[in-house]
């Protein structure tokens, strides 16, 4: 087992010297902080412009964004939402906590880590210098072929999304070797595979997803990027191309994607249930199959974005995707049976927890509907789909990312959130996503298209309209709400302690905020709950002695 | 005591979130408005649509009873088991054979509602050898053009132009579709063609739409039931008119659709296409301006020049090789109504469109079909 020694640093920074040690930091813990603080700021970069789409859509006409404008309004929010808020944001998660729940110093190529993290900020300033230099892409965030060739898309803001998104993928292949190689290499003594806290396992998934499908979007990418501006033709029927491969190479990353932008939130998920329950995830190794074949079915649906294209096989996608919708629904029932009889304390990242669960939980049922070829005929390219994408990406990824802030905050800094002002941004959020999203169901199965920005008066989409753009600036004022409790909490006091939530993993059997070198001293590990174990000697008697996971009360 | 008593509380939270939560939803449904769109699809008009619509109701009633069942599971657990004391509770790990319950009876559904979908999916997609109404539809940026009596070839042709080669051809201008007429009751094979981009040809009340793709030339079959008119419009993305591309289809019975059919065609025969300028034919009237277009983005000329007092010839070549364009000028006729130059230009071809005399004076011209390409027209 390779360990890395650290000797304490007992040297203090003040001022400039600060801010170089953050600048070139190779401290998985300082740069999980970057990524997540990066994050945060595309997310409010991106959710203002999803406030400018609501309010173009508010009301029939234009109100606000003209139809150039606004397909580059949703372009760029999409983009920035998937590959510059929800990917960096897990990734920050994933390098301040795997590290230390496996009892690790540091992650494996700390000097890589650093060099993934600062990919980002200069990727994503890169795609946002579009609007400074002639306008940004305007195809939508799957940037289908022909639209986004360079006949139709004049502007070079589609170069620069492909430029930027190349770098974000090296980004994303580069850590995901890191947390592969931590993962495997770096577990402290004790820490087998299956006693991983299921964090570690979504994220050890997530990254094998990433090395299989960023390379693919790359590819696709560098043919787009030489149709665009050296006369090729892979995409182009009239020259001996197809424009469907762009969308097959498009979506074999596509698909694999959502899961990657879901998987952690699982993870999450998974971590705050067992604290706040008190009780051990129920069903450990279900859980874990689970997410290891949704990662390999993950990669057999991708075509069922193409089922109105008439050039895929339709049931064989269907069948997948059907399937796909079982080990989702072992994890919604585990983590029900987790809460089942278990003594739950309704902290804000509870809240969020269950709010996770109880928007998911559409965003999945949505599925089986998009899974069935000839309702996908209806539904497809409608807002439905729009509807569904964000109940899973909003309603499931933001919810656990808002959990994971509330959770690992007091870790990171060693303070609370403010717990009022998160349970009032909890339920201002969790309202206002169903009135935001689920209005866009009713939309889209009564004939509204997506990406328009225009739609007749007498069509009689104008009242949920106004309704789904109400709950928007509702999301807007729960986010606030959550950016104004972190700059508050910044300058409290710091009262956290070392294991706040009485919890389970061996990020909390450290100081908080963890020294450099993470850990003095581990406890045994013997279970996937190591600080259970030792705080809860005297209940051995319900704590598994070796395995856990397999029927303790069956 | 203490314990009994807060069970007490936690059976009333539970009882009184159950009956708001049923209360709300009956709520709902009682004083939703009717207008708006609820949880139904249209209502279908074709006969597939009607399938469709069916697998629908069977898939939206499982969904239902499970959203239902999971969301209520998530109430009682969260209302129920909370925390009262500092006793650890019993440290449960799992339950084989409620794991197995929970994985085997949703993979049950899951291929049962596979199977009965794929049967759906075969009547819906089913073709029948010997359509009675073929219709080709080209979409482009940013309208549709429904040709009728097309040669066979395009079958398998997925570039063409049904304004050369079929019986008759209708085009849409600016947000104002064209009308497309299929007989109700019989099996309308409709073929789809893109011009340029990604297009999608969707009808609601269908319950159906197939992408148009450049290089591909997708079909399907359909048969209407329902008489009337339905609107239809683009469901990709195709840039920037994307939202204002419409069409309408009217369903009819078949004597009235053959008496629409033969006055469209008698009309296309009255006024045939131009032929190109230069071929002959009475010079232009008045002064002649030069205009040219060679994509859908912006004409080659951003500002053009014509005397006063002369009615102007727009001598306008299409050199994209794409679609179509024309030249139209906002305010131009004398009634204030925009010149509109028609007919349109197909692709490579150059057509005359002699607007009236202008006073002097700036005035924008533009192309009817893409509201986006513009120009400064200076009359002095």
């Amino acid at each position: 087992m390779a360990t890395t020694t650290l000797a304490p640093r007992t040297t203090t920074y003040g001022g400039r010297a600060r801010i170089y040690e953050w600048l070139t930091t190779t401290d998985h813990k300082k740069i999980g902080i970057m990524y997540i603080t990066t994050a945060y700021i595309f997310f409010l970069l991106a959710g203002v412009m999803a406030l400018g789409i609501r309010t173009e859509l508010a009301f029939p006409g234009t109100q606000l964004l003209d139809p150039d404008v606004y397909n580059q309004a949703f372009t760029m929010h999409g983009t920035t939402m998937i590959f510059f808020f929800v990917m960096p944001m897990l990734a920050g998660f994933a390098n301040y906590v795997v590290p230390l729940q496996i009892g690790a110093a540091d992650m494996a190529f700390p000097r890589i880590n650093a060099l993934s993290f600062w990919i980002i900020p200069f990727s994503g300033v890169l795609l946002f210098s579009s609007f400074l230099l002639g306008g940004a892409a305007n195809g939508g965030w799957t940037s289908y072929t022909p639209l986004s060739e360079a006949a139709y898309s004049t502007t070079n803001g589609q170069d620069l999304w492909i430029s930027a998104l190349l770098l974000n993928g090296v980004s994303s292949i580069m850590g995901a070797i890191n947390f592969l190689a931590t993962t495997f290499r770096l577990r402290a003594p004790g820490m087998t595979m299956l006693r991983l806290p299921i964090f570690t396992w979504t994220v050890l998934v997530t990254n094998v997803l990433l090395l299989f499908a960023v390379p693919v979007l790359a590819a696709g990418m560098l043919m787009l990027f030489i149709d665009r501006n050296y006369g090729g033709s892979f995409f182009n029927p009239a020259a001996g191309g197809d424009t469907v491969l762009w969308q097959h190479v498009f979506w074999f990353f596509g698909h694999p994607e959502v899961y990657i932008l879901i998987l952690p939130a699982f993870g999450v998920i998974s971590e705050v249930i067992p604290v706040f329950a008190r009780k051990p995830l129920f069903g450990y190794r279900a859980f874990v199959i689970a997410t290891v074949s949704i990662g390999v079915l993950g990669f057999g649906v991708w075509a069922h974005h193409m089922f109105t294209t008439g050039a895929v096989f339709l049931p064989f996608f269907s069948i997948t995707t059907f399937l796909i919708a079982v080990p989702t629904g072992v994890k919604m029932f585990n983590w029900i049976a987790t809460m089942w009889r278990g003594k739950i304390t309704f902290s804000t990242a509870m809240l969020f927890a269950v709010g996770f669960l109880v928007s998911f939980l559409i965003g999945g049922l949505d599925g089986a509907f998009s899974a069935s070829t000839p309702i996908d005929f209806a539904l497809q390219d409608t807002y439905w789909i729009v509807s569904h994408l964000h109940y899973v990406l909003f309603g499931g990824s933001a919810m656990a990312i808002m959990a994971a802030t509330y959770y690992w905050f007091p870790k990171m800094t060693g303070r609370f959130l403010d717990e009022r002002i998160g349970k009032v941004q909890f339920w201002i959020v969790l309202v206002a996503t169903q009135m935001t999203f689920f209005p866009m169901h009713l939309l889209g199965l009564s004939g509204m298209p997506r990406r328009i920005q225009d739609y007749a008066p007498n069509a009689g989409w104008q009242d949920l309209n106004i309704l789904a753009t109400a709950g928007s600036f509702g999301l807007g004022l729960g986010v606030a709400l959550m950016m104004w409790n972190i700059f508050a909490s910044l300058r409290g006091p710091k009262t956290a302690g070392d294991d706040p939530w009485d919890a389970n993993t061996l990020e909390w059997a450290t100081t908080s905020p963890p020294p450099s070198y993470n850990f003095d001293q581990l406890p045994e590990i013997r279970s996937e709950r190591p600080l259970f174990d030792l705080k809860h000697r005297a209940a051995a008697g319900h704590a598994p002695a070796i395995t856990a996971g397999d029927g303790g009360q069956a | 005591m203490n314990r009994a008593r807060g069970r007490t509380r936690r059976t009333l939270a539970i009882v009184v979130a159950a009956v708001v939560s049923v209360a709300a939803i009956a709520g709902l449904i009682v004083f939703y408005p009717a207008d708006w769109p609820g949880f139904a699809p249209p209502v279908p008009v074709t006969v597939q649509g009607q399938d469709t619509e069916w697998i629908y109701r069977v898939v939206f009633t499982i969904a239902a009873i499970i959203f239902l069942v999971v969301e209520g599971a998530i109430l009682f657990a969260v209302l129920r088991y909370r925390r009262t004391d500092d006793e650890l509770p019993v440290q449960t790990h799992g339950h084989l054979l409620a794991e197995a319950t929970w994985t085997i009876v949703p993979a049950i559904i899951v291929v049962a509602l596979f199977v009965l979908s794929i049967g759906i999916q075969n009547k819906v997609e089913a073709r029948s050898p010997n359509p009675d109404v073929t219709v080709d539809v080209v979409g482009f940026q940013w309208q549709w053009t429904v040709g009728y009596g097309c040669p066979a070839s395009y079958a398998t042709e997925p570039t063409v132009q049904p304004t050369e080669d079929c019986e008759f051809a209708l085009t849409g201008l600016g947000s104002e579709g064209p009308d497309m007429h299929v007989p109700v009751g019989q099996t309308v094979h409709i073929r789809l063609h893109a011009a340029d981009v990604i297009h999608a040809f969707y009808v609601p009340q269908f319950l159906y739409k197939k992408d148009v793709i450049p290089g591909r030339v997708n079909a399907f079959d359909v048969i209407v039931e329902q008489p009337g008119t339905y609107t239809g419009q683009c469901a990709e993305l195709c840039g920037l008119s994307h939202a204002e591309m419409f069409f309408t289809l009217t369903a009819e019975d078949r004597g009235a659709y053959d008496a629409w059919y033969a006055q469209q065609l008698e009309a296309a025969q009255a006024s045939p296409t131009p032929a190109p300028s230069g071929s002959g034919g009475p010079p232009p009237a008045g002064s002649v301006v030069d205009v040219s277009a060679s994509n859908a983005t912006a004409f080659d000329q951003a500002t053009l020049t014509a005397p006063a007092g002369t009615p102007i010839t727009f001598k306008f070549a299409n050199n994209d090789p794409a679609v179509t364009h024309n030249v139209s000028v906002r305010g131009a006729n004398p009634d204030g109504s925009d010149f509109i130059g028609l007919p349109l230009a197909n692709p490579g071809e150059t057509v005359d469109y002699v607007a009236p005399a202008l006073a002097a004076g700036t005035f924008t011209y533009y192309c009817s079909v893409h509201a986006n390409m513009t120009g400064t027209l200076t009359v002095q």
